[in-house]
């Protein structure tokens, strides 16, 4: 149904630019539940590493959260007791507990353990039989995570930094540090957070790598960024199609400025360099859409080719429409070495 | 009843329950569903759906739901009934089992799930009169037991949707998960 001008008179713009605000515009496809209470558990201890101070939370000991799409909370652990919602509540001793979580933290049961270390919890999910729940194992002392998806094995639980709290709001200039770190902690090595390797020792390449990087990235800045106020999209929808990772800044509800990424994930094949150049002009597409609000665009080439060597082409005309060219070679046994 | 579970409200009172319904109603339109009931009447305690009524006692006779805190009400000549329902875990499996096998279901339960979720993120002050400050609800010149249509042009709800989409700079489209999301927000602004 087309809006007509009238349709305007239904709404009181102020709390419609509110309600914008709160949820944001546009935004990814649907998540699926699993993600949903990744991104509820995260935003929940964000919001408990904010309420509360540094010494009280570091002395804690680690928790763990569960979640089942299959099982409702009270079946996945029917010894746990039910909780205050985590949208209401945010307990500072939340150290050694158990907690069984639908997918935004609405329904809580808690039960205490009494963790030690940061692995037993992942074996509690063995011994337990939860090995089939999405899981987050948080460490307050060490301000990270272990995330375990449903049926995967422990062994790649997947660490994150949570990083400590930020009181400085984003700014678009460290953008280019934080993927810079990204790329040290995640893909510089085939041992990195993001395992995109099929094959290391061959450079093979698992199908979806360059789709892997991307919610990578999302995640790691939902991790960090995220918390200085920055808004993360990925996938964006615009009339020039799907632009890769998003990130924005809001001034007022309707007055933002962004930062686009176009990820590329060069391979050894004679279409790296058409690859390449295609997000180049992905990237103009979406300048021209939002030239006033776009303060940088990234083009971001994760180079899985054998000799770690720029290519001029790309360079120049990344440089001839002012965009940040960032190659980021991912090394791997045998490999690293500059041709 | 599966997505208010899974939404983690465990049970709701009869007055949650209707206004869920009514936005399962109007808001179909976004997720292209065709809602089976295309009007609400306006009534003193908000909306209510006599068949969604028979419906749910339906289900906790069968055991797919359960129902406890049965009240009767009367005023005047007029007699209602007021309960808190909620899911059973056979109830549960149920539904999974329908979204497993049905891709209809599969919609429904999408549309259903997205709904529930926006509306329990809202605050708990609000959830009992979000629906009542929606705008084909609370439209100007409806009376107290006035029927009010909403097929196709007459959907107030769904125009405002697409109103506020109207409002981001083009090329910005909200999902239709967050056209929920905002439209909720929205009304809980009204309602603050």
């Amino acid at each position: 149904m087309e809006p007509s001008d009238k349709d305007q008179d239904l709404l009181s713009q102020e709390l419609a630019l509110k309600a914008v605000k709160a949820i944001g515009p546009g935004g990814p496809e649907p998540e699926t539940a699993e993600e949903t209470f990744w991104h509820s558990c995260r935003n929940f201890l964000r919001g408990w590493q904010r309420r509360h101070r540094e010494a009280s939370r570091h002395g804690q000991r680690p928790v763990l959260f569960v979640f089942s799409t299959m099982q409702l909370p009270d079946s996945v652990r029917p010894t746990a007791a039910k909780a205050p919602a985590f949208k209401i509540a945010c307990p500072l001793k939340i150290g050694g507990k158990l907690y069984v979580c639908n997918e935004n933290l609405r329904e809580v049961r808690e039960e205490r353990i009494g963790f030690k270390d940061e692995l037993e919890p992942l074996r509690f999910l063995e011994k337990e039989g939860l090995i089939a729940c999405t899981a987050i194992v948080f460490l307050p002392e060490q301000d990270a995570l272990l995330l375990h998806e449903c049926n995967a094995n422990l062994d790649d639980a997947v660490r994150l930094e949570l990083g400590a709290v930020s009181r400085q709001p984003f700014k678009f200039k460290d953008l280019d540090g934080y993927l810079t770190k990204f790329y040290r902690q995640y893909v510089e090595t085939h041992n990195g957070a993001c395992d995109v390797w099929a094959k290391a020792r061959e450079r093979k390449l698992k199908p979806y790598a360059e789709r892997q990087i991307q919610r990578s990235l999302k995640g790691f800045f939902d991790l960090t960024i995220a918390g200085q106020g920055a808004k993360i999209d990925q996938e964006i929808m615009t009339s020039f199609g799907r632009s890769d990772v998003r990130v924005l800044a809001y001034k007022d509800p309707m007055n933002w400025e962004q930062a686009i990424m176009e990820l590329k994930v060069l391979q050894s094949s004679p279409d790296a360099k058409e690859w390449a150049l295609e997000g180049i002009e992905q990237l103009l597409g979406y300048r021209l859409e939002h030239e006033k609000q776009t303060v940088a665009c990234y083009l971001c080439c994760y180079d899985a080719r054998s000799m770690d060597v720029d290519i001029p082409e790309v360079v120049s005309a990344a440089a001839r429409h002012s965009f940040e060219h960032r190659r980021y070679f991912m090394k791997t046994p045998g490999t690293g070495m500059r041709g | 009843m599966d997505a208010i579970r899974r939404a983690g409200l465990l049970e709701v009172e009869s007055l949650k329950f209707h206004r869920l319904q009514f936005f399962s109603n109007s808001l179909a339109p976004i997720y292209k569903t065709k809602p089976p009931v295309e009007l609400v009447m306006k009534l003193e305690r908000g909306p209510f759906y006599p068949d969604a009524q028979e419906d749910i006692d339906m289900l906790c006779v069968c055991g797919l739901a359960s129902v406890r805190q049965v009240k009767w009400h009367a005023k005047g000549d007029r007699v209602w009934k007021t309960a808190t329902y909620g899911l059973t875990a056979v109830g549960f499996e149920f539904a999974s089992q329908l979204m497993k096998e049905s891709l209809w279901c599969e919609d429904i339960a999408t549309f259903m799930h997205d709904l529930v979720m926006a509306y329990s993120d809202l605050s708990d002050d609000v959830l009992d009169i979000v629906a009542l400050k929606d705008v084909t609800y609370a439209q100007k010149g409806v009376s107290i037991g006035d029927v009010i249509p909403f097929t196709t042009d007459r959907n107030l709800s769904v125009r405002a949707t697409s109103a506020i989409a109207a409002m981001l700079p083009q090329g910005y489209e909200p999902n239709r998960r967050n056209q929920l999301r905002i439209y909720l927000k929205y009304l809980e602004q009204l309602a603050a």
